[in-house]
């Protein structure tokens, strides 16, 4: 492609060449040969894009505001002179560059490589991928141009972040729940030791007590008592206006720190964690344990993004049957302009379980974008006020999560019934 | 079925419209390309070329010249070369048949109407302005055309072709047949009516003192006892076809012998004119006719009424010289010779042994000497002898002739477009416009593409519903989140709370200002509303 | 989190005072000013003389005619007041190069000064900005206020008419810049450009240059110059014959071309250090200080001056080359006999002529431009490249 440099030299060469030949000015006929020349002889020297790129991240799964580092590598495979060529890492304008910048101007003899280095920092949670790399070659004199891209990209996923919230849970009101594995009286898969019994084909060799044997002269196995493990039910609001507020500052973005350190308490205490997200349409994780659970969990909370109008009721009616008897549920909503909120927080009261309903302030967060009249802003939190003493008269524990309030600050305010 | 939306939202799209408006503009370029090089790029039959070997060319003609030692160029593209010629009363321009007709471009007229949109036939405007102002800076026009589109060029000079065929009914050559007339002039440089040859005019017949040697050759031109050199090759020059060399004698004729092939003629009443020094040199016998309505026949008389034009009866001038000065007195003055036949000079005429075939087929004539005559008459403008200086040049017209492929066509065009656009005054304004509109265009239009750079864009949007805010400042609505408030504090159903006494209300409530706010169904002041709306959340964190 | 690895300074980096004294950009710079300062002196000998009978009119006395020239305007302006700056500063009274040493030495000062005033703050700019205003406008109005006012106090009230000639001393140093200004705007704007790092200066003097061969043009252009005889010396009218370098080309064609070339050098080669620097300019900190970055920031601009000096050259050679392609043009249709097409070209009279050249020079670009397609070199260098890479390591 001609650059603008090179437009302008051409038709100033015919130009001056044409007006020379008008007015028999040979200086105007030769500077115009010459621009032409120029242009001729630079169209020999043409820059290529046989690059092979590498790229290598110091982590592909970060947490939101943690920082990447990116070494970009850039070899010249090809038997020519890549000539004078820039290179750009596309990085997602949701990044920040932290140190470093993503481009650089090369010029690589054939073999020879270099490497570009640059941090960014993630301030949003969610899906991101760096790359491809763009390849400009731009003529030394700026004649012409050529772009083309690389197709090297890198997945980036930012998870929410994580808070720790176990003294907050510990010092708030909340009801003991029953966390972590604990044990039941009868035999079974578990930890603790509950007594000794003969030794049938198909006992593991591993549960022989050989003491036992050395006594007694008889095979004996060691019998264990059963764990049982609680589900915790984490139900995420994540429709369209859990978006009010800005875009790092809103109700889903705090929605999904409070669901990711939720789960992540629970998960650390070995109880099994289920994520319910409810939008535009309605996403289950079943109640699971370990590190494989906290990865998907944190996995589909980066991938959340407000869209839809489900009502809780629906999502809590589809879901009953497979909530587990006595299983606390967590509910992070606004709670704004659901009117199905209140007889479903008492379907799910009614059949025993714990409810704690985590509400970011809807209106404090959207005081943050508009301009709300004063009378008309005490208004709406009397009525966000009469609506959480509704939900919490029916036996669920409220939490009304203030923007400026940490989440281990605001659990410890629990409003009980 | 077409979906007609989505078919108009696509070719309204922008990317469209773009390759719409591209496909336009290439097609219109190509289209105005196309007729521009249609009406100069026809292919067809080469003749009358003076670089061409056929019959039909002027081949010899040239060659003759060059053996002569005269300088020949070739003039491929256009006339407005003229103007370059460094020595025009040195010169000769050769036109031999105008094949070709120009190309219309709009040009200045210098008068009232300013710009002339459309041109004539054969030579544009320019050119033929070109053309008289070269022979009025004293070069020598040989111009041989008669079907061809010089009509526009004669005109200038007040001259007219008839544009039809001539023929004559005694004057032909019996053996070639009706279309080779002879034309005969007994008196060719007798100009005007009266007996006064101006045969000074011709360097190679001049001998003022008449003593049978020219006066380059003479060593006293005025003295015609003067001793004078031997003539012989060496110093004959120019002048060599007037001088047998085997009888040693020169030939002073003033006479012309010459043969045509498909002649046509000049319109009589505007051929002579000596106010204008245009002087008819030859003419037709009285038995020539010019075949009006071209049936190859004879039809003079009253066919009027029949639609039918009548053939016109000769003698008509065939041959017409026109002078910058008066009688061409002047050796260095312009001057044009008119000839309405095309093929004076063609090889089979000029000089029958060029080929074979040709020997013998066609008679003796004067052409050539009548040729050669013009040549030295527009070359020897010096007194110093029959051989030309430095300067002489005779330039042949090649511009209207067709090429043999489309090649050389091309070429040709190149170099017109070339020289016209930088020669004549309304294409150079064309020019400038379009290259300073080109620039304007390109520093206006072309960028250059951004520099890379990384931008940190998190898009900030609020989601508030402005509009409900006003609603939440009405009574009723206050009104409203004051009863939720007293029914949820005291954990009532809607059923139980809609079935209250006013009294039972009344006592819930207890703040005397909230029950008159809830019971007065008024307009309230905004200030009143703060006011009740404090007192609600004051009345909430107490009974909580 | 990941800490940023602490990488060892090294001794060449981006920042711009290191930049301005590496040896690559200083050849740029130094050779943008050195063609600047030839094209001056070359433009003065095509361009700056009068006519011979021009000056045989003036009869002795001192003439002026609109020519890149700057010693006889001010010499003719010497001869109705005193000029404010110095003569040998202006370059009266002397010849040749010498004339041209005292303007450059003020051109060099201001450069000096205006680069300097440049590293300072906006503030202080504008105030030295307004300071030079104030002071020039009292110098202007002052000494004729003064006049006026001493005269209506001895005289009484009176209208100022007769005062004027106080002003026109002011203007008489305005007049000595016009004159200078003919011939070395281009050089102080120039070297302003190229050492005060301004894009917009260099393209400025460059179309100042371009502008004084048009008006040239214009001025000598036989129509005009029939008209209205202002004595300029105009070019030859013909391009002369080719008896230089082996008869590749004439001597006036050899002094445009060589105009032509030196107006590419200066503006390319002061382009060049601009465009390097401000890249340079544009990188954060940590990469000024990046070896990878250093290292091809090296190649770029080795590459910029083997690329500048290769191009130049070639296409000083092909332009001489399109220059003579006419005649090889005539040769070669000489040699397809036979042809009726050829015979006219041979012998055309275009050919002879400015549009011969120009068409047969535009041929032999079109031919230089196809060559790319022809001769693989850029893969030639590379494969020499490799393998003397390779012998290296």
């Amino acid at each position: 492609m001609w650059t603008r440099k090179g437009t302008i030299l051409l038709a100033s060469g015919v130009s001056l060449i044409l007006i020379g030949m008008m007015i028999s000015n040979f200086q105007f006929i030769i500077i115009g040969l010459t621009f032409i020349a120029f242009l001729s002889i630079n169209g020999w020297v043409d820059g290529h894009s046989e690059l092979e790129i590498n790229r290598e991240l110091s982590a592909y799964n970060v947490y939101k505001g943690d920082k990447i580092m990116v070494d970009l590598t850039i070899s010249n495979k090809s038997y020519k002179r890549t000539q004078q060529i820039e290179i750009f890492d596309n990085v997602p304008h949701e990044m920040k560059l932290h140190s470093g910048i993503n481009k650089m101007k090369i010029n690589l003899g054939p073999g020879q490589s270099t490497k570009i280095s640059y941090y960014v920092r993630c301030p949003l949670r969610g899906y991101y991928t760096i790359g491809p790399v763009s390849v400009r070659y731009r003529n030394v004199f700026n004649l012409f141009v050529n772009e083309s891209k690389i197709d090297s990209r890198s997945d980036v996923t930012v998870f929410p972040q994580v808070r720790d919230i176990e003294e907050a849970l510990l010092k708030s009101d909340v009801p003991n729940m029953y966390t972590g594995a604990t044990t039941l009286k009868t035999p079974g898969p578990g930890m603790e030791f509950y007594s000794l019994r003969e030794y049938v084909p198909g006992d593991s060799f591993r549960s022989i007590n050989w003491k036992a044997f050395a006594r007694t002269g008889e095979l004996m196995v060691n019998e264990k008592t059963r764990d049982a493990v609680t589900d915790v039910f984490i139900f995420l609001d994540t429709r369209d206006v859990a978006r009010i507020g800005t875009v790092l500052k809103n109700s889903l973005e705090m929605g999904t720190i409070a669901a990711a350190s939720v789960a992540s308490h629970f998960l650390k205490r070995r109880d099994s964690v289920a994520l319910v997200t409810y939008g535009s349409k309605m996403d289950y994780l079943g109640p699971e344990t370990g590190d494989k659970q906290n990865f998907k969990i944190l996995s589909n909370l980066a991938a959340v993004s407000a869209s839809g109008s489900m009502p809780l009721q629906a999502v809590t009616n589809a879901l009953t049957s497979r909530i587990s008897r006595g299983s606390p549920v967590f509910i992070i909503s606004s709670l704004e302009g659901d009117g199905t909120t209140l007889p479903a927080i008492r379907s799910l009261a009614g059949r025993g379980h714990e409810v704690i309903v985590l509400s970011p302030s809807s209106i404090d967060l959207e005081r943050l974008v508009s301009r709300i009249p004063r009378l008309s802003y005490e208004v709406l939190k009397l009525e966000r006020q009469n609506r959480l003493t509704a939900i919490s008269g029916y036996g669920a524990k409220v939490i009304d999560w203030m923007p400026d309030i940490e989440l281990s600050q605001a659990l410890m305010q629990v409003k009980g019934s | 079925m077409v979906d007609w939306n989505r078919f108009s939202k696509r070719i309204t799209s922008q990317k469209y419209r773009r390759n719409a408006l591209l496909f336009s503009f290439w097609t219109l370029l190509i289209l105005l390309a196309s007729s521009i090089a249609v009406s100069y790029v026809i292919p067809g039959e080469t003749q009358q070329s003076a670089y061409g070997n056929d019959w039909n060319d002027l081949g010899s003609f040239r060659e003759e010249l060059n053996d002569l030692d005269i300088p020949t160029t070739a003039l491929v593209s256009s006339p407005l070369l003229l103007s370059e010629v460094e020595y025009p009363e040195e010169s000769v321009f050769v036109i031999s048949g105008v094949e070709r007709d120009t190309i219309s471009l709009p040009r200045f007229t210098g008068d009232e109407d300013v710009v002339q949109f459309s041109e004539g036939d054969g030579y544009t405007s320019s050119e033929i302005v070109a053309i008289a102002e070269y022979v009025e800076r004293g070069g020598t026009v040989l111009l041989m055309d008669d079907f061809g589109y010089s009509s526009n060029l004669a005109k200038q000079f007040g001259l007219e072709y008839t544009g039809h065929s001539l023929y004559d009914g005694e004057s032909y050559d019996r053996e070639l047949g009706y279309n080779f007339v002879w034309v005969n002039t007994t008196s060719a440089y007798n100009f005007t009516t009266t007996p006064n040859s101006q045969k000074s005019v011709n360097p190679c017949i001049r001998d003022v003192d008449d003593d049978g040697v020219i006066d380059l050759l003479d060593g006293d031109p005025n003295d015609p006892n003067a001793l004078n050199p031997v003539i012989n090759l060496l110093n004959v020059g120019l002048c060599a076809h007037r001088f047998d060399f085997k009888t040693g004698e020169w030939d002073f004729s003033e006479e012309y012998n010459l043969l045509t092939n498909g002649l046509s003629g000049f319109d009589k009443t505007s051929a002579y004119n000596p106010s204008e020094h245009r002087y008819v040199v030859a003419r037709t016998t009285l038995d020539s006719w010019m075949d009006n309505n071209d049936d190859g026949n004879y039809t003079i008389g009253g066919y009027e009424a029949l639609g039918i034009q009548g053939d016109e009866q000769g003698p008509f001038p065939v041959y017409v010289r026109y002078c910058e000065n008066i009688l061409c007195r002047s050796s260095t003055s312009g001057r044009i010779h008119f000839v309405s036949d095309g093929s004076m000079l063609i090889n089979s005429l000029y000089d029958p042994e060029f080929d074979e075939f040709y020997s013998g087929l066609v008679p003796k004539n004067d052409n050539r000497k009548w040729a050669l005559d013009i040549i030295a008459e527009s070359l020897l403008v010096a007194d110093s002898g029959t051989n030309i200086s430095s300067n002489a040049l005779v330039i042949f017209d090649e511009s209207r002739h067709q090429q043999q492929n489309i090649f050389g066509d091309t070429y040709n065009l190149i170099y017109y477009l070339l020289i016209y656009f930088t020669n004549d005054w309304m294409a150079m304004l064309i020019l400038f416009l379009i290259l300073f509109i080109s620039l304007e265009a390109i520093i206006i239009r072309k960028e250059d593409p951004e520099d890379w750079r990384h931008i940190f864009r998190i898009i900030y949007y609020g989601f508030g519903d402005a509009t409900r805010y006003e609603y939440y400042q009405k009574s009723d609505k206050i009104r409203q989140v004051l009863l939720t408030r007293v029914r949820n504090i005291n954990t009532l159903s809607r059923e139980e709370f809609d079935a209250l006494p006013a009294a039972e209300l009344q006592n819930m409530v207890k703040d005397p200002v909230l029950i008159r706010f809830i019971f007065e169904d008024r307009k309230y002041r905004p200030d009143e509303l703060v006011g009740v709306v404090k007192r609600i959340k004051e009345w909430g964190n107490l009974n909580n | 989190m990941m800490d940023i690895v602490q990488k060892e300074k090294p001794r060449e980096t981006l920042h711009l005072p290191l930049l301005r004294k590496k040896w690559q950009i200083l050849t740029f710079q130094i050779l943008s000013t050195f063609s600047l300062l030839i094209i001056m002196i070359r433009m003065n000998n095509l361009y700056g003389s009068c006519t011979d009978e021009f000056i045989l009119l003036a009869e002795g006395s001192s003439y002026w005619c609109p020519a890149y020239e700057h010693t006889r305007g001010l010499v003719w302006l010497s001869n109705t007041h005193d000029p404010l700056i110095p003569n040998f500063l202006l370059g009266i009274g002397q010849s040749g190069l010498s004339s041209f040493s005292g303007p450059l030495i003020l051109c060099i000062m201001v450069t000096i000064s205006w680069s300097y005033m440049l590293t300072k703050g906006q503030k202080l700019q504008n105030n030295i900005k307004k300071g030079v205003g104030v002071v020039l406008a009292l110098w202007i109005f002052l000494p004729f206020l003064f006049a006026w006012i001493s005269s209506m106090a001895f005289n009484g009230p009176e209208w100022p008419l007769k005062h004027f000639g106080s002003l026109f001393s002011p203007m008489g140093f305005f007049l000595e810049l016009v004159f200078l200004g003919v011939v070395f705007a281009p050089i102080l704007t120039g070297l302003m450009g190229i050492w005060g790092l301004s894009r917009r200066l260099l393209t400025w003097a460059m179309g100042y240059f371009l502008l004084v061969i048009g008006i040239h043009a214009i001025l000598t252009f036989e129509e005009i110059s029939g008209a209205f005889d202002l004595g300029l010396l105009a070019l030859p009218s013909q391009i002369g014959e080719s008896s230089m370098m082996g008869g590749l080309i004439s001597p006036l064609a050899f002094d445009l071309l060589v105009i032509s070339i030196l107006l590419l050098i200066f503006l390319e080669s002061g382009l060049a250090a601009i465009t390097h620097l401000e890249y340079a300019m544009s990188l954060p900190e940590s990469s000024k200080n990046d070896i990878e970055y250093i290292k091809q920031f090296n190649n770029v601009i080795n590459s910029h001056l083997v690329h500048l000096v290769v191009i130049i050259s070639l296409t000083s050679f092909a332009t001489i080359l399109a220059l003579q392609f006419d005649d090889l043009l005539v040769s070669f249709v000489g040699i397809m006999q036979g042809s009726q097409w050829s015979g006219q070209v041979q012998e055309s009279l275009e050919l002879q002529m400015t549009y011969g050249k120009v068409i047969s020079a535009s041929l032999f670009m079109l031919v230089v431009a196809g060559l790319r397609y022809v001769i693989p070199w850029q893969r030639l260098i590379g494969y020499i490249e490799l393998n003397i890479n390779n012998l290296r390591s």
